[in-house]
C-alpha cells in the first residue's frame, strides 16, 4: 500500500512536470511568434548596380518620355550583348526584351530613340539605326537602393549636359560639367525609381515612378 | 460485485417510486384544503371643514356672511364690494380626522356674478394628500373687477371640496350648483398630447365654459370643448374649468393631467478641433456632442472604441459636451446613449475615425561603409496607425531620399565625410525625430595611393583631395574663416505642432497675445506679432483671428514655442474675488529639420605666425590610434606637428556617449579662491599673503531665503589647507540686516571651513548681501601668473602620461605648446576690475566665447603669450613641461564648433560628458576661478577650478618621427607607429 501510495506521488510529480514543460513550450513558441519579425536581407549593391547599367556615351535617352527608360533598359542589355548593329531584327529586340521585362508587354513603338550616339527606329521588323550627334547628352548614376525581401527600388539619378552645364531633366542648371565632379553634381539631379519583384530572387521590373 | 450493483439498482427504483407516491398524494389533498376565517377592520372617514376665517381684506370689501356656516365639506361666504379693486380672502380649513389617509379629487366653486368679480382658489391642488390627523388651508379670494359696484352689491361664494380615500381611483364627482340643481359639471374628459390638452367638459344647465390652466387666465367658449396649447412635455398640470348658467351662475372644478411625452432624446455628433493627417487618419480630433430633449435628458453615457456599449456617465454643459479621442491603432467611433425623464432612449453612435497624435520613434540608425557604398539601417516603431514612410539624407538633411523600406543604400559615393540624417513617417503623417550621425567614406589610403609621407601633410591633402601640399592648403585656405558663433554642423529647426491641447492658468490681468507669429529656423525661436499686453477674457476668438501667446505675463516677444490659443476660460474665487484665466492651447515647439554640414571639414587659421589646418565640425576622417589609445585629429599645428585629443580604448562615432573617451575626472585646481587657481601651473604658496578686498564691495545674490547660515565676528585662517574657520562670536540665522559686519562662510554648517570668506557690509534682500572679500594668495599679476606649482590637472596628466605614453615621448613633439592663456581682457563689467592677481574680479577668455554684457564676442585665437605657452622644451614655449601633454583649448573647441549658446551633440569633440579645457575664464566677483570645459551637451562653458571634471590628453604628434597607415576613418583609422 505504502509503494502504491509512493507510486501515484512519483506519477503526480512526472505529471505535474509534464505539464510545466509543455506549458513552458507553448509559452516560448508563443513569444518567439510574437517577437519574430521579418528579418530584411539587404541585397548586395553589386546585385543592384547589375540591374542598371550606365552608358558611357551621353548621347543616350534616358528621359522617361515613350518608353525610353525602358527602351534604354533593354538596348543597354542588348550592348552588352553585342547585338546592337546597323540591322537589328525585331525578333531579337523583342526576345531581350521579354528577358529584361519579364512581360509581353514590351515597348512596340521605337522611333528616333537615342542610344549610344545613335538614332534607333522600328520599321516593320526590323530597327535600323543613324548616326546621331546629340546636342543634349544624358548622364545618369545609381543614387543608391533599398530593398526588402519582395521588392527592390533602384534609384537612379540623372541629367544632361548641354554647352558643358548640367541639367536635371527639368531643364534646371546643377552644375558645370567636368568628369570629375559629375558624379557629385548628380546628387542633384532628377530621380526616378525602378522598382523590381523577386521572383525566386530574379528582380523583374515592376514600375518606374518619381521620387 | 455484480449482485451488489443490482442492489443498488433495485434502491434506486424504489426511491423514485416513493418520491413519485408522494407527489401524487400532495396533489390529491391539497385540492381538498381549504382556508376560512373572518375579521374585523375598523376605520374611520371624516375629512370635514373645521375652520372659515378672514384672512385679508382690500379696499372698502367687507364680510357680510356668518363665517361659522359650513358644514362638512361645503362653505358659504358672502361679502360686499364698493370700488374696483377690493377683494376679501377666505382661509378654509380642511381637516382628516379619521384614521384614513385622504386625496383632494376636485374643488367645486359656485361662483355668482362672473363677469365683475373674480374668484380664486389657493392651497388647493388636485390630487394633494390629507393625511389621517393632518389639516389643509384653502384661500378663497373674491375681487371686484367690474366698474360699477352698484351692479353686484353682496357676493355670496359656495365652497364644495370633495375627498377621496388615498389610494383609490378618482371617480370624478360631480360639481353643482347647491342653489342651481341644473347648473352641474359632470365630469372632465382631458386628453393630453405633448404639447396640448383637449378639455372637454360634461356639464348640464351651462351655456358658457370657462377653460385656465394656470387659475388666472381663462378661456371663454361656448363649446365645451377647448384645446390649450404650448405645454411642456411629461409635465403635471391642472385643468381649472368653469361652466355658467343662463342666469349668470356659475360652476367651478378642476383635474389634473399631465402631458405626454413620446419623443426621444435628440443627440448631434459633430468634428470639433482636429488636425487633419494623411490616409485618412486624424492627428488629433475631438468630437462635439450636444444632447437636447423636448423636456429634459436625465442621463448620457458614452463610449469611445471600435465597437463599444456607452457606459460612462458623460456630463453635460449647456447640453454640450467635447471627447477628445486619443490616438489608437484602431478605428474610433464615440457612441452615445442618451434617456429622458420617461424613459425614451436615443443610442447614437459617430462615423468611425483613425487618429494617430503619436510621434514614430525612430530608435537606432547604423550605417556600414564599404568602399564608396554606404549602406543605412534604421529601427523604428510605431503603435498607432503604423509606419508608413522611411527617409533618409546623405547631406545632413537637405535633400530626403523616400523609401519604403528601412534600410537604403547610398552607392557612387564620392570620398568624404557624409553627415547622414534619417526619420520616419507614419500612415498619419507623423514625423520623428530627426537621427543624425556622421561617416566618412575613404576608397583606400589616399596619402598612401600619393606617397605622402608626411602626417600633417597627409591630413591636409586627404582633406583638400589634392596630393599637392601647397595646392592643398590654398584650397583649404581658400575657404576662408567659417562663423564661430555658429555650431558645426548647424542645426535647421521646423516647427512642431502639438495635436491635442494643453491648459496654461494664471491670475495675472494681462498676458502678452498676439495674433500671428514668425519663425526663425536658424535659431528655432518663435516672435509673436501684433502682440500687446491684453486681458485674455476680453478676446473674442470667432473674430477671425488666430491668437497667439508664449506663457509669458510680461511683454516678451520671443522664445523657444508659442501657443496657439483654442479656448479661453475663467474662474472668480468667491471670497477673495482673484480671477483665474485659463488658456487652452495647442504647443508649437521646434525639432531639428536639418544639419548645415558646409562649415564641416578642414580650415586654415593662424597660429603663433604660421598657418594652422584644423578639423570643423562633424569630420570622420580624423581617427588616429596610437600608443594603445584611439585619439582624434585636432588639427595640423602652425609648426607641422598634428594636435591630437584622446578618445578612448576604443573608437567611437561623433554623438556617441562614452565613459571610455576620457581618463579620469579631477578639479582643474583644488583652490579656487585667487586668480592664480585659473593656472596649468600657478604660483608658489610660500608667498601667499593675507588680503581682503575692503571697500571693493560686490552684491553675493542667490542666497537661500530660508537657510540659517553661521556668522562670526573673526576668522581662523589655515594657511597648509589655505581654507578659513569663522571664530569670535558666532551667531547664526536667515539673511537679515542683523547679520550686516560679520564673517561668513554662508555656510549652515558652525565648523565649516571655506576656501571663500566674506564679510557682510549691507543687508539687500533675504537672498542678498553687499560683501567684501578676504583672500590668502598672490598680490601682482606677475605673480598670480608665475609657474610655479603644478595645478591639480597637470599632476594627473602628467602622472596618466607616465604611466601610459611615457615610452612614446620620442614620436612626440617637445616644443609644441599648449596655450594656458592668462591674457586679462580689455572689457569690463560691474565689479571686474581685471587687476589678475589676489581677489579681484577678472575676465580672461571669457569674453572670446561669451557675449557678455552685450560686449560682443571676440572669437578664438591660437596666439598665446610665452608664459603661458606651456612646453617641454623652451624653444617655442616656457619650457614648464616635464612631459608633452596637455589639454585642448576653449579657443580649439570654439574653432571646432562648439559654442557657449547652443548644444552640439554631432562634432567630434562631443562626448557626453563634461571636461575640461586648460582655458581660463574669470576670477568670479564671489571669490572663485573658472575654467572653460566643455559640458555634456558639447556646449563650451566655465566652471569653478575646485570642481572636478573628466580629462581628455591633448599631445602632439612629430611627423618626422613616425610612421603610419590607414585613411582616418572609423573603421580604419591612421595608426602611428
Amino acid at each position: 500500500m505504502k509503494n502504491k501510495k509512493l507510486n501515484n506521488k512519483k506519477k503526480l510529480i512526472i505529471f505535474i512536470g509534464i505539464l510545466i514543460i509543455i506549458i513552458i513550450v507553448v509559452l516560448i513558441i508563443v513569444l518567439n511568434n510574437q517577437n519574430k519579425e521579418e528579418k530584411i536581407e539587404i541585397v548586395n549593391y553589386k546585385d543592384a548596380e547589375k540591374l542598371y547599367q550606365t552608358s558611357d556615351n551621353k548621347c543616350t535617352d534616358i528621359t522617361d518620355e515613350n518608353d525610353s527608360l525602358l527602351l534604354y533598359l533593354i538596348f543597354s542589355n542588348m550592348d552588352k550583348d553585342n547585338k546592337l548593329s546597323d540591322n537589328i531584327s525585331y525578333e531579337e529586340y523583342e526576345n531581350t526584351a521579354k528577358t529584361i521585362l519579364k512581360t509581353d508587354d514590351i515597348p512596340a513603338k521605337i522611333n528616333n530613340y537615342l542610344y549610344d550616339g545613335y538614332s534607333y527606329t522600328l520599321n516593320n521588323d526590323e530597327i535600323t539605326r543613324e548616326k546621331s550627334e546629340c546636342e543634349e547628352k544624358y548622364v545618369s548614376k545609381i543614387y543608391g537602393y533599398s530593398n526588402n525581401n519582395d521588392t527592390l527600388s533602384l534609384y537612379i539619378s540623372s541629367g544632361y549636359v548641354k554647352d558643358r552645364k548640367v541639367y536635371n531633366l527639368s531643364g534646371d542648371e546643377i552644375g558645370d560639367y567636368d568628369k570629375d565632379t559629375i558624379n557629385k553634381i548628380l546628387d542633384d539631379g532628377t530621380i526616378k525609381i525602378y522598382n523590381y519583384q523577386n521572383k525566386n530572387g530574379n528582380y523583374i521590373l515592376d514600375n518606374i515612378s518619381s521620387d | 460485485m455484480h449482485r451488489e450493483y443490482k442492489r443498488r439498482k433495485i434502491i434506486i427504483f424504489s426511491l423514485i417510486g416513493i418520491l413519485f407516491l408522494m407527489a401524487v398524494g400532495y396533489s390529491a389533498f391539497q385540492t381538498k384544503l381549504n382556508i376560512s376565517s373572518t375579521s374585523n377592520i375598523t376605520s374611520v372617514w371624516d375629512v370635514e371643514i373645521t375652520n372659515v376665517k378672514i384672512k385679508e381684506i382690500n379696499g372698502l370689501a367687507e364680510n357680510v356672511g356668518d363665517l361659522d356656516s359650513y358644514t362638512n365639506l361645503e362653505a358659504n361666504m358672502e361679502a360686499n364690494f364698493y370700488e374696483p379693486g377690493d377683494y376679501i380672502t377666505y382661509t378654509v380649513t380642511v381637516s382628516n380626522k379619521g384614521t384614513l389617509d385622504a386625496m383632494l379629487d376636485s374643488v367645486k366653486l359656485n361662483m355668482p356674478e362672473q363677469e365683475v368679480i373674480n374668484f380664486k382658489v389657493e392651497g388647493a391642488t388636485s390630487k394633494e394628500k390629507l393625511p389621517a390627523g393632518s389639516s389643509k388651508d384653502i384661500d378663497v379670494t373674491m375681487e371686484y373687477t367690474g366698474n360699477n359696484p352698484e351692479d353686484v352689491g353682496s357676493v355670496e361664494a359656495d365652497v364644495n371640496l370633495d375627498y377621496v380615500q388615498d389610494g383609490h381611483p378618482t371617480e370624478f364627482p360631480d360639481a353643482d350648483s347647491p342653489e342651481e340643481d341644473n347648473l352641474r359639471i359632470n365630469d372632465i374628459i382631458l386628453t393630453p398630447t405633448e404639447t396640448s390638452v383637449k378639455a372637454e367638459i360634461e356639464a348640464e344647465g351651462a351655456i358658457k365654459y370657462y377653460y385656465s390652466i394656470d387659475n388666472n387666465t381663462w378661456y371663454e367658449s361656448s363649446e365645451n370643448i377647448y384645446n390649450i396649447y404650448h405645454l411642456k412635455p411629461n409635465t403635471t398640470y391642472t385643468m381649472y374649468v368653469k361652466a355658467e348658467g343662463d342666469n349668470g351662475k356659475v360652476v367651478y372644478s378642476s383635474k389634473p393631467f399631465t402631458t405626454l411625452d413620446n419623443t426621444s432624446p435628440k443627440v448631434n455628433i459633430n468634428i470639433g478641433d482636429n488636425v487633419k493627417g494623411e490616409n485618412g487618419w486624424y492627428k488629433g480630433l475631438s468630437l462635439n456632442t450636444e444632447v437636447t430633449d423636448n423636456d429634459k435628458v436625465k442621463e448620457v453615457l458614452y463610449c469611445v472604441g471600435k465597437d463599444c456599449t456607452p457606459n460612462k456617465t458623460l456630463n453635460l454643459e449647456n447640453n454640450k459636451a467635447t471627447i477628445t479621442l486619443e490616438s489608437s491603432k484602431d478605428v474610433q467611433k464615440l457612441c452615445i446613449k442618451a434617456t429622458d425623464m420617461v424613459g425614451n432612449v436615443t443610442n447614437k453612435c459617430s462615423n468611425e475615425y483613425k487618429v494617430d497624435g503619436e510621434l514614430p520613434t525612430l530608435s537606432n540608425m547604423n550605417i556600414e561603409t564599404k568602399d564608396d557604398v554606404m549602406e543605412v539601417t534604421i529601427t523604428a516603431t510605431d503603435n498607432e496607425s503604423g509606419l508608413y514612410k522611411y527617409y533618409y539624407s546623405k547631406d545632413g538633411g537637405k535633400t530626403y531620399i523616400e523609401s519604403d523600406n528601412p534600410n537604403y543604400t547610398f552607392t557612387g559615393l564620392d570620398e568624404g565625410d557624409y553627415l547622414v540624417t534619417a526619420y520616419v513617417k507614419d500612415k498619419a503623417g507623423n514625423e520623428s525625430e530627426i537621427k543624425a550621425q556622421s561617416t566618412a567614406i575613404r576608397y583606400t589610403s589616399y596619402c598612401k595611393k600619393n606617397n605622402i609621407d608626411d602626417f600633417g601633410d597627409c591630413l591636409i591633402a586627404t582633406e583638400a583631395q589634392n596630393p599637392n601640399i601647397e595646392e592643398a592648403k590654398a584650397i583649404i585656405e581658400a575657404k576662408g574663416t567659417p562663423d564661430f558663433t555658429k555650431t558645426s554642423p548647424s542645426i535647421l529647426y521646423d516647427e512642431k505642432h502639438a495635436t491635442t491641447t494643453s491648459t496654461w492658468s494664471t491670475t495675472s490681468t494681462n498676458v502678452y497675445i498676439g495674433t500671428g507669429y514668425e519663425f526663425n529656423p536658424e535659431t528655432g525661436m518663435y516672435t509673436i506679432t501684433g502682440g500687446s499686453m491684453r486681458n485674455p477674457n476680453e478676446i473674442d476668438l470667432n473674430d477671425g483671428n488666430t491668437y497667439y501667446m508664449n506663457g509669458s505675463t510680461w511683454i516678451n516677444e520671443t522664445a523657444s514655442s508659442v501657443y496657439r490659443i483654442s479656448n479661453i476660460s475663467s474662474t472668480t474665487n468667491s471670497e477673495t474675488g482673484a480671477v483665474t484665466t485659463t488658456i487652452t492651447y495647442y504647443n508649437y515647439t521646434i525639432m531639428p529639420k536639418s544639419y548645415d554640414t558646409s562649415t564641416v571639414g578642414m580650415y586654415a587659421a593662424n597660429d603663433d605666425g604660421e598657418n594652422t589646418y584644423y578639423y570643423r565640425g562633424s569630420v570622420t576622417s580624423n581617427y588616429v590610434k596610437f600608443g594603445g589609445f584611439y585619439w582624434r585629429a585636432i588639427r595640423v599645428n602652425g609648426d607641422g606637428t598634428v594636435r591630437l585629443i584622446y578618445d578612448g580604448k576604443n573608437p567611437h562615432a561623433n554623438g556617441e556617449s562614452s565613459s571610455d573617451r576620457q581618463i579620469g575626472a579631477q578639479p582643474f585646481n583644488n583652490y579656487e579662491n585667487d586668480n592664480t587657481y585659473v593656472g596649468y601651473m600657478y604660483a608658489n604658496p610660500d608667498n601667499y599673503v593675507e588680503t581682503n578686498s575692503e571697500d571693493t564691495t560686490f552684491n553675493n545674490t542667490g542666497l537661500s531665503s530660508t537657510a540659517k547660515y553661521y556668522f562670526g565676528t573673526s576668522y581662523i585662517l589655515d594657511k597648509n589647507s589655505r581654507k578659513y574657520k569663522l571664530s569670535g562670536d558666532i551667531i547664526q540665522g536667515t539673511i537679515a540686516p542683523d547679520k550686516v559686519g560679520y564673517y561668513t562662510c554662508f555656510s549652515t554648517n558652525k565648523d565649516a571651513t571655506c576656501q571663500r570668506l566674506f564679510y557682510t557690509t549691507k543687508y539687500n534682500s533675504l537672498t542678498s548681501m553687499t560683501v567684501s572679500g578676504v583672500g590668502y594668495g598672490t598680490t601682482s599679476k606677475e605673480q598670480s601668473q608665475s609657474n610655479d606649482t603644478d595645478s591639480t590637472v597637470k599632476a594627473y596628466l602628467d602622472k596618466w602620461y607616465q604611466n601610459n605614453l611615457n615610452n612614446y615621448t620620442d614620436k612626440l613633439s617637445k616644443d609644441t605648446i599648449f596655450c594656458n592663456n592668462r591674457s586679462i581682457s580689455n572689457k569690463q563689467s560691474g565689479a571686474y576690475t581685471n587687476e589678475g592677481f589676489g581677489i579681484h574680479p577678472t575676465i580672461y577668455g571669457n569674453k572670446r566665447f561669451q557675449n557678455w554684457s552685450n560686449q560682443g564676442i571676440l572669437g578664438p585665437t591660437l596666439n598665446c603669450p610665452l608664459n603661458d605657452s606651456f612646453s617641454v622644451s623652451n624653444i617655442k614655449g616656457n619650457g614648464k613641461l616635464t612631459y608633452p601633454v596637455g589639454l585642448i583649448t576653449a579657443d580649439e573647441v570654439n574653432m571646432a564648433g562648439g559654442i557657449n549658446g547652443s548644444a552640439n551633440r554631432l562634432y567630434y569633440l562631443y562626448t557626453g560628458s563634461s571636461y575640461w579645457t586648460m582655458s581660463p575664464f574669470k576670477f568670479v566677483d564671489v571669490l572663485y576661478s573658472t575654467e572653460g570645459y566643455i559640458n555634456e551637451f558639447g556646449q563650451l562653458r566655465d566652471l569653478g577650478t575646485s570642481i572636478s571634471l573628466f580629462i581628455r590628453p591633448v599631445i602632439n604628434i612629430d611627423p618626422s618621427k613616425i610612421d603610419f597607415s590607414g585613411n582616418g576613418t572609423m573603421s580604419d583609422p591612421y595608426v602611428i607607429s
